[in-house]
């Protein structure tokens, strides 16, 4: 697996560092909100770089499909960045009609992100979690794939999980001009 | 919580991205440099104090001043950065200068157009980095009951010198 052979460090660092994050954030726009806009936010920009890293040291091919995608974000990409392995439900909404864009869930059972972590009341709604959004949308628009993605559980929340929906909207295809025009 | 026999980890390359990502996002926010610097020591050091608490809940208390330095340097070193610092001077009154040779965030560094062509700004680019693992420190040695003032020195990249200051009781 890829997640052996990158450097690592101890996944402590990472948990409270991204704690005192979130903390920071609430401090200065002392809006719950707000931050959970601006996590997503910065989850976009750190998937926009981590696609490369992803794709020079995954050797995970092309897929096929959406659903293939939803497969390799669970089982390659989260094993690669944070050592834990994600299932990947796919959702067929019933009656949908034939050409409705494809969507999926990811099901994170074991997140590192909530270690430690309790919401006090005032900020019960917090989407702690919506960096992970943010970095899968970031990353798979930067593969030509424009998606929605949402925290719809939280173990924060008092679910079991920490659940996100990715639903396709738009395949970009890239344009290609010709230099000497 | 209790802790996993296991030590659990990430890819270090995940909190790259975040602490990048951080960086800008307190740069845009603030519109002074040394605001954001200061935010970004001050979440390195509410990370360094609940790191050395929950790494050290089970030691014998430090001896000494030393003691704790040398602490921070091996163990809570290796910890966070899977290496230990590589030298240690003091002029034993209360100034120690840790030097590492390869501070990850560092290392990894790609300057700016600007610093490209200009090493001395290529250095203070780097420093804003610098100000959470001085964070880091000094919120060690706070949790060990020691404060300090913690200040970087970027010589040479990737080393980096951090000169630990001790307020004497």
């Amino acid at each position: 697996v890829a997640f052996s052979k990158v450097e690592k460090v101890n996944a402590e660092l990472f948990t409270l560092t991204y704690g005192a994050v979130v903390v920071q954030l609430l401090k200065d726009s002392e809006d719950v909100e707000q931050t959970s806009i601006q996590l997503e936010k910065m989850g976009y920009n750190i998937g926009v770089r981590i696609i490369d890293e992803f794709l020079a040291k995954a050797n995970a091919g092309t897929c096929t499909d959406f659903k293939e995608t939803g497969e390799v974000i669970a089982k390659v990409a989260f094993r690669m960045f944070l050592g834990v392995t994600v299932d990947c439900r796919h959702v067929v909404e019933p009656n949908a009609p034939a050409d409705a864009m494809p969507a999926f869930h990811l099901i994170i059972v074991d997140n590192p992100l909530v270690d430690f972590v309790e919401l006090p009341e005032h900020c019960s709604t917090l989407a702690y979690c919506n960096l992970l959004c943010g970095v899968v949308r970031g990353a798979l628009e930067m593969v030509g794939m424009r998606v929605e993605t949402k925290l719809l559980k939280d173990t924060l929340w008092g679910d079991e999980h920490t659940e996100i929906s990715v639903s396709l909207k738009e395949l970009v295809h890239e344009q290609y001009r010709d230099d000497d025009e | 919580m209790a802790s996993p026999a296991v030590q659990r980890e990430v890819a270090a390359t995940t909190l790259d991205f975040l602490l990048i990502e951080l960086v800008a996002q307190l740069a845009a926010a603030h519109s002074t440099a040394s605001t954001s610097q200061l935010k970004l020591e001050a979440i390195g050091f509410s990370v360094g104090q609940k790191l050395a608490e929950r790494q050290t809940t089970a030691r014998t208390p430090f001896a000494d001043t030393l003691d704790a330095i040398k602490y921070v340097c091996k163990e809570f070193w290796m910890d966070t950065f899977l290496k230990q610092v590589d030298n240690l001077r003091t002029n034993h009154r209360g100034v120690f200068v840790l030097t590492d040779n390869r501070v990850r965030w560092l290392a990894t560094l790609s300057p700016s157009a600007r610093a490209a062509r200009d090493g001395a700004h290529a250095r203070s680019e780097a420093l804003v980095f610098a100000h959470f693992p001085c964070g880091l420190i000094r919120g060690a040695l706070a949790a060990f009951g020691i404060e300090a003032s913690v200040s970087a020195e970027v010589s040479a990249l990737p080393a980096c010198q951090f000169t630990v200051k001790v307020v004497q009781p």
